[in-house]
């Protein structure tokens, strides 16, 4: 499966040949921990994925990942201020995870943003450490409790699974208990 | 409760986005959760992949837990694995 992910990957001209590696080490990190996890949405993304620079006006975050477009969005100057590994990493769960204009268990009305991104975040530190200030600090923290309530294993098959009907409900019944 | 709950979370996201002078949302998110879910205050598990910069939240921890905890945040974004650090959950 990664060798098919890398000669995907080398065939993208969009992307520069340091990027690629780059992708590639998170990739191969993401696999070594979540081998269960279908690879099939990485593999069509990575086809036309698309790295763009954009101002500091319309790219809030140092890294952000924009499904309807496939692009990785990098805001260099806040980029190159912060643990680029730690932001690609959370992007790129956004690219596995990618399913029309979002990813993970939100939905195209953006209803679970917040915790989509708390989980993602989550599962980045996981995967490639901690940051000093994380800016999802707050989002970390309401999934995490959530999460109590209504199980990991819940949050886990629906960011995997892009069902964001199911944290919903879990949310709803686990508040009538 | 989950929707209104959802609304002030996305809220505080979007703001924070929005301006770095943002104040923070979350002791209203986490009394809102207390009270949907009829949750201790004292009764959590931390959980290590959380940040420990809990003071002020009312949330109780295990102490060697949190130790570990620490020592695996202060470590830089160097493909440092938590299991490697003798981190158990």
């Amino acid at each position: 499966m990664l060798e098919e992910i890398k000669v995907i990957l080398d065939g993208n001209q969009s992307i520069t040949g340091e990027v690629k590696d780059n992708l590639f080490e998170l990739i191969t990190i993401f696999n070594s921990s979540f081998k269960d996890v279908s690879l099939e949405t990485l593999k069509e993304r990575l086809k036309s994925l698309k790295i763009k620079r954009e101002s500091m006006y319309l790219a809030k975050l140092p890294c952000e990942y924009k499904p309807f477009n496939n692009e990785i969005i990098i805001n260099v100057g806040r980029f190159e201020e912060c643990d680029a590994k730690h932001w690609l990493m959370h992007a790129l769960l956004g690219v596995i995870t990618a399913k029309d204009n979002y990813y993970g268990f939100n939905n195209s009305e953006g209803t679970l943003v917040a915790l989509n991104e708390g989980y993602t975040e989550i599962l980045t530190n996981n995967l490639v450490g901690d940051v000093d200030n994380n800016f999802f600090t707050d989002e970390m923290i309401i999934v995490n409790l959530i999460s109590k309530a209504i199980g990991e294993d819940v949050l886990y098959d629906a960011y995997f699974g892009n069902d964001s009907e199911r944290v919903l409900k879990a949310m709803v019944e686990a508040e009538a208990k | 409760m989950a929707m209104e709950l959802l609304d002030v979370a996305n809220k505080n996201f979007s703001e924070k986005l929005g301006s770095e002078e943002h104040s923070s949302l979350l002791p209203e998110m986490q009394n809102m959760i207390m009270n949907m879910y009829s949750i201790e205050k004292y009764n959590f598990v931390f959980d290590e992949r959380l940040l420990p910069n809990l003071d002020g939240y009312n949330i109780s921890y295990d102490g060697a837990k949190l130790k570990a905890v620490e020592q695996s945040f202060l470590q830089k974004s160097s493909g440092v694995n938590q299991n490697e650090m003798g981190i158990t959950r």
